[in-house]
């Protein structure tokens, strides 16, 4: 049995877990805030040097809403920090399923999540980490609003039995739910991806001396969307120009002298893609802002289009 | 060189179907090997149409360097403020959304003292301190009473104006508390953007972004950082149809 407690600054919620590695499955016996967090595992015990797949997930009550990790112009997404983790163990980056857009009065663009969002991290155990009961706590905090905004938290405590070498690791009965978790968030838009697609979705940036765009072709969709993820070369409309209700999006970017002599300058986040069945697919996109090439490469440049360096996998 | 040319090579190759669009000489961003014309219906060869260096512009409310959006708008205590006189007179002007009840700006008042700071700091400099609230009536944060509440528990020895129709708040593209701006002595914005450099809701940054704008302009310096990424509740916007 593993004790488990949530407080937040907004509401309180008393739950209760049993597992052996961590909080893998959490019912919640008293919610009293529009959102609560739960934390599943997908391993009750795993060796040293692995990681665990595990999800938060924030039960959203209507019409609350929280937030994506984007370039939104108000709120501010979920955070998760180990605090007192052992040395040898830490947290992954939560990695963000695809959001919605939300806009209100006044041009207020953000991204966000409704009902139910998974957001899937890991549990990284070092090589050097020693067989037994581990644990610490986990900090969770999100903003969530509807017509008022707060910032809650939770505070989350957890073991974890790092198993002896040789001793296969257990799944959970949380493990097809993470599992799945994983499967529905945006795909990664790799080289591979584009050409395995490029009959149906296009997703390109293209850069010009005096500004670029982000353009998305896909095919018989309903509906196209783009959701800058925080710190990204930003649309110069959001509003405007983020969303589509054709198959295709030709959206201006926020580009000036900044961004281009910003080697990390980059246009990243999820291009959402709602497909013939109304199903939205997302698709986790990273453009670097390439600086010009030498005059050379340029002038030859000019004769022939070129290729662009190979986006950067997704944030993982 | 070799590469160079392999580069060269896989230019020749792309761009012929998958990216049918406008080619920039120098950049072009784009995943993946492009491709002979697909099955499809392909995106047609496009040129900028005739707006779209307009739209490439266009931006909402208002701009560093042009003039500040004028204004007059009462306060908690029912006393006018007009923008043009303050400029007029010579001083600075710094105005921040303002809602009691967004953590965001709770945390200026109650882990730090921010904005009251910046406005003892600046008192005998000609610098003028403002809130502004645009939350719409009935919203969280909005309200006559409200205001004059939070002014009077967090001593704030400066107005709260109130923009309930939110037009002066759509004016500037405050879109959310406590965006800042400050307005130089000569009307023009000198700075738009976060208070600070920490957009998180329990603590306040290192850099206080509107004090170093108005020292560099009461030093007749050019404002080195004049817009950052504002951060914090949404401002409480009127809807159109309520404002009909």
């Amino acid at each position: 049995m593993v004790g488990f407690g949530i407080s937040t600054g907004v509401a309180c919620a008393v739950v209760s877990i049993a597992g052996m590695f961590s909080p893998h499955h959490i019912p919640t016996e008293v919610t009293a805030g529009p959102v609560a967090p739960r934390v599943a595992i997908a391993l009750s015990g795993a060796p040293a040097g692995t990681s665990v797949d595990a999800v938060l997930t924030f039960d959203i009550e209507a019409p609350w809403h929280i937030y994506y990790d984007g370039e939104n112009d108000s709120g501010q997404p979920p955070t998760i920090k180990g605090s007192g983790l052992p040395e040898g163990i830490k947290l992954g980056p939560i990695r963000w399923a695809t959001p919605t857009r939300h806009l209100l009065d006044g041009g207020i663009l953000d991204s966000t999540y409704e009902r139910r969002v998974e957001l899937p991290f890991t549990f990284e155990i070092a090589a050097s980490v020693l067989p037994g009961e581990h644990s610490g706590t986990l900090g969770v905090t999100w903003m969530e609003c509807a017509e008022v905004c707060r910032v809650a938290e939770a505070t989350l405590n957890w073991s974890l039995s790092v198993l002896p070498e040789g001793r296969k690791p257990e799944t959970t009965a949380d493990a097809k739910v993470i599992s799945a978790a994983v499967k529905t968030l945006p795909a990664v838009w790799t080289p591979e991806l584009a050409a395995k697609l490029k009959d149906t979705l296009r997703i390109s940036v293209e850069i010009t001396p005096e500004t670029g765009r982000l353009k998305v072709w896909a095919g018989k969709a309903r509906g196209v969307e783009y959701h800058a993820r925080a710190g990204s070369v930003r649309l110069i409309d959001a509003v405007e120009d983020g969303a589509s209700e054709t198959s295709s999006l030709d959206a201006p970017l926020s580009i000036g002298e900044k961004e281009r002599s910003d080697p990390k300058a980059a246009v990243t986040g999820i291009v959402v893609v709602v497909n013939e069945k109304g199903v939205r697919e997302g698709y986790e996109v990273n453009f670097p802002i390439t600086k010009k090439p030498d005059n050379k490469l340029q002038d030859k440049a000019k004769e022939i289009p070129r290729d662009s360096p190979e986006p950067k996998g997704g944030h993982k | 060189m070799m590469n160079t040319k392999r580069l060269l090579a896989a230019f020749a190759v792309g761009t012929a179907g998958l990216m049918a669009v406008t080619v920039s000489p120098w950049a072009l961003a784009q995943p993946g090997k492009p491709a002979e014309k697909p099955a499809d219906k392909a995106p047609a060869a496009e040129k900028p149409k005739a707006d779209d260096k307009k739209k490439d512009e266009k931006k909402d409310g208002a701009t560093v360097g042009s003039n500040a959006p004028t204004f007059t708008l009462k306060d908690t205590d029912g006393k006018e403020h007009k923008l043009a006189d303050l400029t007029k007179a010579g001083s600075i002007v710094v105005l921040f959304w303002f809602n009691p009840e967004c953590p965001f700006v709770v945390k200026h008042f109650k882990e730090s003292k921010t904005f009251n700071d910046l406005a003892s700091k600046y008192k005998d400099k000609k610098v003028v301190v403002m809130a502004v609230n645009s939350n719409s009536a009935g919203t969280q944060g909005s309200g006559k009473e409200t205001n004059a509440k939070a002014k009077k528990e967090w001593s704030m020895d400066y107005p709260i104006l109130l923009d309930e129709s939110g037009d002066v708040g759509q004016m500037y593209g405050a879109k959310n508390t406590p965006a800042c701006y400050v307005i130089a002595a000569d009307g023009t914005l000198a700075y738009m953007g976060a208070i600070d450099d920490d957009a998180g809701a329990d603590k306040p940054g290192k850099t206080n972004y509107a004090a170093k704008a108005i020292d560099e302009l009461l030093a007749g310096k050019k404002v080195t950082t004049s817009s950052t990424k504002p951060y914090g509740c949404s401002v409480k916007y009127a809807s159109k149809k309520d404002k009909k």
